[in-house]
């Protein structure tokens, strides 16, 4: 099975080539609400998540909120 | 009769406590969840950080079950770019325009970076977002944040952390007096008294975070700085009298007890 490397919040990763946003965050087991994520220092709405696929080297940045002023 | 402040509407949030809570400091998640309980504060802030699945679940669930107004805001960020983008990511997780904007210059002062905050505002703005700007006490910065399309105008009586007070009532109050926006009292109070005098120079709101969290006692001092600054609000709009230089009794002259004078019929 052909992969493909991405990085989440700066730790490398392996992913399935043609794997989708909406694969990885149900891989990851993220929560419905609450979370965002950027890929390459866009943000990809949770609308687009099914459509966007992931490419080789893609930096993703996960987010969600934590305790701040 | 229990005097109440009237409802307020910061963005797309309508509330009726002027204290808005900043959640940065606490002990645990669990305090914040107090903390809110026993302030009755319906608008609280958050940071935007990378994913971390217990402590970020246990947050977003919390602030969730009290039905409180959300407000992320971009803590961290030292330009308008890093800004822009903390702001799109805080708008897709928590489905909220409004938005605490903080451009910081330098890790020691943690104040404004004026040219990036304007840049940074303006451009949210055209995005649609409600920008709530975190400023110096400067009267012209805060004039043209409003002007760049800020819907909320929160500057600092003192550096964040430092619990100095309003360093500078005077520069507040003509904030406040010149705004066509919400003026709200962001970072250095560091205690009750300093809430009241920030809503009696005519704030519409106190943003507090350490003064509570870090107290010996949050939760006292959560409803300490609550009433603070309710009370405060109410006292601006009932109006304070004119200073005086010389005292003035308030008891009447008229119909003083008097030892010395005789009735006229005894002489």
């Amino acid at each position: 099975m052909e992969v493909v490397k991405i990085s989440i919040n700066g730790a490398t990763m392996q992913i399935i080539k043609d794997s989708s946003v909406a694969d990885l965050v149900s891989q990851l087991e993220l929560p419905n609400a609450g979370v965002a994520l950027a890929i390459n220092g866009s943000v990809i709405p949770k609308s687009t998540w099914a459509s966007v696929i992931l490419a080789d080297k893609d930096r993703i940045e996960l987010i969600s909120i934590a305790q701040g002023g | 009769m229990n005097f109440l402040p009237e409802q307020v509407t910061f963005g797309e949030a309508k509330i009726n406590s002027r204290l808005i809570l900043g959640t940065g400091g606490a002990p645990s998640n669990q305090v914040i969840r107090e903390i809110i309980e026993a302030s009755g504060s319906e608008m609280v802030t958050v940071a935007i950080r990378r994913y971390h699945p217990q402590s970020s679940n246990s947050l977003y669930k919390i602030l969730e079950q009290l039905k409180v107004n959300v407000l992320p805001n971009t803590a961290g960020c030292y330009n308008a770019r890093e800004a822009i983008l903390t702001a799109q990511l805080a708008r897709e997780a928590l489905q909220t325009n409004n938005l605490k904007l903080e451009v910081i210059a330098d890790d020691k002062t943690l104040m404004p970076d004026p040219f990036e905050l304007l840049d940074a505002t303006e451009e949210l703005a055209n995005l649609g977002f409600k920008v709530f700007a975190y400023t110096n006490d400067d009267p012209v910065i805060a004039k043209r944040l409003e002007q760049c399309g800020a819907e909320v105008v929160m500057p600092l009586g003192s550096p964040i952390g430092t619990g100095l007070g309003i360093r500078n009532p005077h520069n507040i109050e003509m904030i406040v007096s010149n705004a066509k926006v919400p003026i709200v009292l962001d970072a250095g109070i560091g205690t009750a008294s300093d809430a009241t005098f920030a809503m009696e120079l005519g704030c519409d709101a106190v943003l507090v975070a350490s003064a509570i969290t870090k107290a010996k006692q949050p939760l006292m001092m959560a409803q300490a700085i609550a009433n603070a600054a309710n009370a405060g609000h109410l006292a601006r709009v009932a109006g304070r009298i004119p200073k005086r230089y010389w005292a003035q009794a308030s008891s009447p002259n008229e119909g003083m007890i008097n030892l010395d004078v005789k009735p006229a019929s005894w002489e």
